[in-house]
This record gives C-alpha cells, structure tokens and sequence, in this order.
C-alpha cells in the first residue's frame, strides 16, 4: 500500500489522477461493503466533483495540499453539512447538519474526497460498532469477528483499504481498541489539541477526534493538519509542534516506562507481541523502565461514572424537538420525550443515561460522581509523576484480540472491563497510540499502545515511527483497493 | 453497597425522560445492580488529599468581549425541526 505521501505524489506528478482513485475507493466499497459493514452512508457525487476539481487543479500545473484528492471517511458523529449525521441512532436519523465540524472544515481546505460516513456504535457508546442502529462493522482479517469500537467502521474501512485513512473520536479507547483489532495505526491525541466542535457529544471532558491510518507517518501528517486552535472549541489550543519533521529521529535514550498494572491478565499471544515490542524497544537503544501505579486499578470504574454522569447531561438535548426522530402519539410535551427519547436510543445508550442520572441524583452524587471526580486527579497525578521518570509509556491497547461478534451483547460489566487499557488515558487526557506488533493464532492482529505527556504527541509519534520500523507487521489486505 | 429498588428505577428513568416497560424492569434492574457493584469498587480506593480535580490543562475562564458575529440562519436552525411553523419549533402538534 501507499502512504497519503505518496498518494500526493502520484497525484501531483500527474501519474494517477483523483478521478481514477477516488473510481476505485467507490467501486472497492461496491463491492466489499455488503460484507464489511463499515459505510453507513456514501457520497460519490460528492466524492467526484471535489477529485474533479484537484485534477483541474493539477492540470493547471497548481500545487495542491498534501491531503487533496485522496479519498477518506469521516465517523457518522462528525457533522458534514447538508451529508446525514446520525451517531448510528435512530434518534438522529434524516438529521443533515447545518454546520462543519471544525477537522471537516480543515480538511475540505485541503480539497479532501469525503466517500462517506462510518459505521459506530450508537452516539459512540460501545467497543464492537454492534450498537449501531445498522449492525455492527465487520474485522476484515476475520469476518466472524468485530472491527472493534466505536469508530468500528472507520477502522474496517482503513484496514479493508475502503478508504485511505478515517477520522474518528475517542472518549474511552475508541480509535485505539478499533486500530488495534484491525490491525492498523489509531492515534487519540491530547484533549485539547483537535477542536471537538461539530463532535456530536458524548461525554466532553474526555472526548477526541484524532486519525485511523495505514502507518505512523499518515497518522502523523493527519494529527498536524487537524490540530489547529479553534476559537468555537474554548479547550482547544491546537498542537504545541508539528511532528512530521521530526518523525525519523532516532530513539535512543529514551525512557519507554512499562507500568506493572497495564499487563495483570495479559497472557498468550498478545504478551508474547508486547514483549516482543519492548525488546525492540530496547534494540532501537532505548531503556526500559518497570514500575507501578496503584491508582490504575481504579480507572474503570471512574471512567463509566464520568462518561455516563456526563452522557445523561449531553442526551438531554434530543427531544423531539429541534431535530431528529420524534414520537407518533403522545399525550403531553413529558410523554411526547419519554416516547421519543424511549423509541429513539438503543438499550445501551438508555442503560448510560440510566446510570449516569443516577450517580448524579441526590444521595448518590457524593459517593458516585465527586469521589469519581476526587479519584481523576489522583490518576492524572499519577501520570503526571511517571513522566518525570519516563519519556513514554508502554502498554497493550486491549487484553486480547478482536472479539467474535455478539460477544459484547452479553454482559455489559464484561464488556466495560475490555476497555482497562484504553480509559486511562482519556482520564488524564494525555495522547495515546495503537500500532499493530503482532497477530494471534488466528491471524487476528494485536496492537500496542504507546502514551505521552500531555501536548507531546511529537516524541510519541518518534516512538512509534522507530517502532514501527523495526517490527515491520504492516500486512497487506486481501480486501479493498490496492495500488 | 444499596441495591437499585423498582421504585428507584422508574424515579432515575423519570429523571432520565426515559420509559421503562414492565416487561424490561427485571433485566434492567439486574444490569443497574451489576453495574453498581461494579462502579462502588471506587470507594474502596483511598484518594491524595490534594487532587481536586478541575480540568485536565488547568484552564480558567476568560470572558471574550462581547462582540456580534454571524450566526447560524433562522431557516436554517429550522431545517431539521420535525415541525415548525411561523419561523418556530413546534412542540405538540402531531398526535
């Protein structure tokens, strides 16, 4: 496969024209996506007219951005002007935004080829895409296994060479979790960096939009083009430092910490490959660190109360009112939201709003939502205390490898406990990295997770780049485009 | 640790403007209790007596001035409405 570099380069050189690429993304997802599930929503004539008009740009003898005419996919909770938005809720079905979201803004500056929206699990809540109000994306390793969630369709979409990179949103590990079991690069970056306007909600002290790409060095050129100061976003102050011109620096010295808590009930496979990529690690001339952080083990639990105390706040807006899905028969204004609202989400998102009115509800706030508060700011210390003794962090993105499908829809506490690798770092809103360091039995691909410092998405795209280049475990996909 | 009682159930779905059928109360309750239980682990934890937390980049509050900007159209803040008239939302008519 190409990088979105070269694909720029072909494209400028006048070798390819985004017509001829843009042709091939759409008849690729023709043919594929009845299987992988990852689109929920295609835009060709879209897709066409914006290629159309790079390629008379090139034809011109103009140089165009680095991202024109190369085609991509937007998660189904990023808003797209006049293109259906609907989180995968019934909710929000035939609701067409009347604004951008910021990262869409930025990407039409650069003449981006949008082939459509992405497949999630409904309003982001969830770790398989299976609470979609369209059915779940499929792995395409493995199609009896999930892409992962919730940007489950943006990661099968990459993986599957449906699209040459997606933009997805992370609150609790839902760019990595989905990169990881599809084999591809996910990066969350630090909240703050990549303006949430045009986000649709889920819980907003944790969310982030950031990139599902094919290698480091996409995920690094996507991070500095979206990670802009956005005055519509009052927590975004863009990225401190471009990192694509420092990404091949070498490594060596640096401090990669392994926090102890991170591998309890890693084992098989996945711990053979994250061994294995601490040993690279090493290799490169880096040294390893092991120490604990007790906190860890209270993550959890705190990131399901914050989401969800957060969650119930952010869904109260869909009322039948101002858009979206609204009830047929009802007797009062109460019983025409009740209605709505009850039609419209799916069970796990009533289930999170459930809980989270209850850990806000007089009489369980105390217990529930401010020692989850209080709790926050010893993990964030925690990390804070561990970047004084290590450059970065090391650590599996998820226990295991892709789950089967239905798997999640069978114990909701079981399916939360997958996400102890991932939540930590939306608590602390630091930025965290998913890239592919082996496979299973199977063949299904397992990832490892990299952290930084807050704002230091330089160094931890360094990291990965250097890693990346020693493991070597980008596999070519039988499915999608290949050029 | 307190067990969600039925009357809790439909007090928080109240709250939350959800409905709950009779048929879903039992797997419901179940699911909360589980998922209590779960979230309670946290008050086992002892926290550092200094952590209040307020926000993850230590941001404060700046008022901007107070300057007219464009907005969004009427009509268009309108376009998704499942019913409007005069220029409004509709809040009750369909029955």
């Amino acid at each position: 496969m190409k990088t979105l570099s070269q694909l720029h380069d072909l494209l400028q050189r006048g070798e390819l024209s985004s017509r001829e690429l843009t042709e091939k993304y759409l008849s690729a997802i023709e043919r594929d996506d009845k299987e992988l599930n990852a689109y929920v929503c295609v835009t060709p004539e879209e897709a066409l007219a914006t290629a159309d008009r790079v390629d008379e740009k090139i034809r011109r003898g103009e140089t165009i951005a680095p991202l024109a005419g190369i085609p991509m996919t937007l998660k189904d909770n990023l808003s797209t002007r006049g293109i259906e938005t609907t989180c995968c809720s019934k909710i929000l079905s035939g609701y067409r935004p009347v604004y951008d979201a910021t990262v869409w803004e930025l990407l039409q500056k650069q003449d981006a080829v949008l082939l459509g929206k992405t497949n999630m699990d409904e309003f982001a809540m969830g770790s398989s895409s299976e609470t979609s109000c369209f059915g779940g994306s499929r792995n395409p390793h493995n199609t009896a296994h999930v892409a992962g969630g919730s940007s489950g369709g943006g990661a099968a979409a990459v993986s599957g060479h449906l699209a040459a990179y997606a933009l997805g949103s992370d609150t609790g590990g839902s760019i990595r979790q989905p990169a990881s079991f599809c084999g591809i690069v996910g990066l969350k970056p630090t909240y703050g960096t990549v303006s949430r306007y045009g986000l649709i909600a889920y819980a907003s002290s944790l969310d982030q939009i950031g990139p599902l790409a094919g290698c480091v060095e996409d995920a690094a050129l996507l991070f500095d083009a979206i990670s802009e100061k956005d005055e519509r976003d009052s927590t975004c102050s863009g990225r401190r430092e471009a990192t694509l011109p420092a990404l091949r620096e070498d490594i060596r010295g640096l401090k990669v910490g392994i926090p102890a808590e991170y591998f309890t009930g890693i084992g098989g496979d996945v711990e053979k490959a994250l061994l294995h990529a601490q040993e690279t690690f090493r290799e490169l001339g880096a040294e390893l660190v092991p120490f604990s952080m007790p906190s860890l083990s209270y993550a959890l639990p705190v990131y399901y109360i914050l989401a969800c105390a957060e969650a119930s706040s952010n869904l109260g807006r869909y009322d039948g009112i101002r858009y979206g899905y609204k009830a047929e028969h009802y007797d009062s204004i109460h019983d025409m939201m009740c209605r709505t609202r009850s039609e419209g989400f799916g069970r796990e998102v009533q289930r999170r709003i459930l809980l989270g009115t209850y850990v806000l509800s007089s009489g369980y706030y105390d217990a529930y939502y401010k020692k989850a508060q209080h709790l926050r700011g010893t993990i964030v210390h925690a990390f804070d205390e561990a970047f004084t003794r290590c450059d970065i962090l090391l650590a599996p993105t998820v226990p295991s490898t892709s789950f089967p499908l239905h798997f999640t829809q069978q114990d909701p506490v079981l399916t939360y406990q997958t996400d102890i690798c991932t939540v930590p770092v939306n608590i602390a809103g630091l930025p965290g990295i998913s890239l592919p360091c082996g496979c299973d039995e199977k063949g299904l691909p397992i990832g490892v997770q990299l952290i930084a410092n807050r704002f230091e998405e330089r160094r931890l795209l360094q990291a990965a780049w250097n890693l990346e280049q020693a493991l070597n475990f980008h596999k070519e996909s039988e499915w999608g485009v290949r050029l | 640790m307190a067990k969600v009682t039925r009357e809790e159930l439909q007090q928080i779905a109240t709250l939350s403007k959800l409905f709950i059928a009779q048929e879903d109360e039992e797997a419901l309750l179940k699911e909360m209790d589980s998922i209590i239980a779960f979230a309670d682990t946290i008050n086992q934890a002892v926290s550092d007596g200094d952590t209040d937390f307020d926000n993850i980049n230590g941001l404060s509050n700046v008022f901007r001035a107070d300057e007219v900007i464009p907005s969004i159209a009427q009509e268009d803040v309108l376009k998704n409405a499942p019913e409007a008239a005069n220029g409004s939302f509709l809040v009750r008519p369909r029955r």
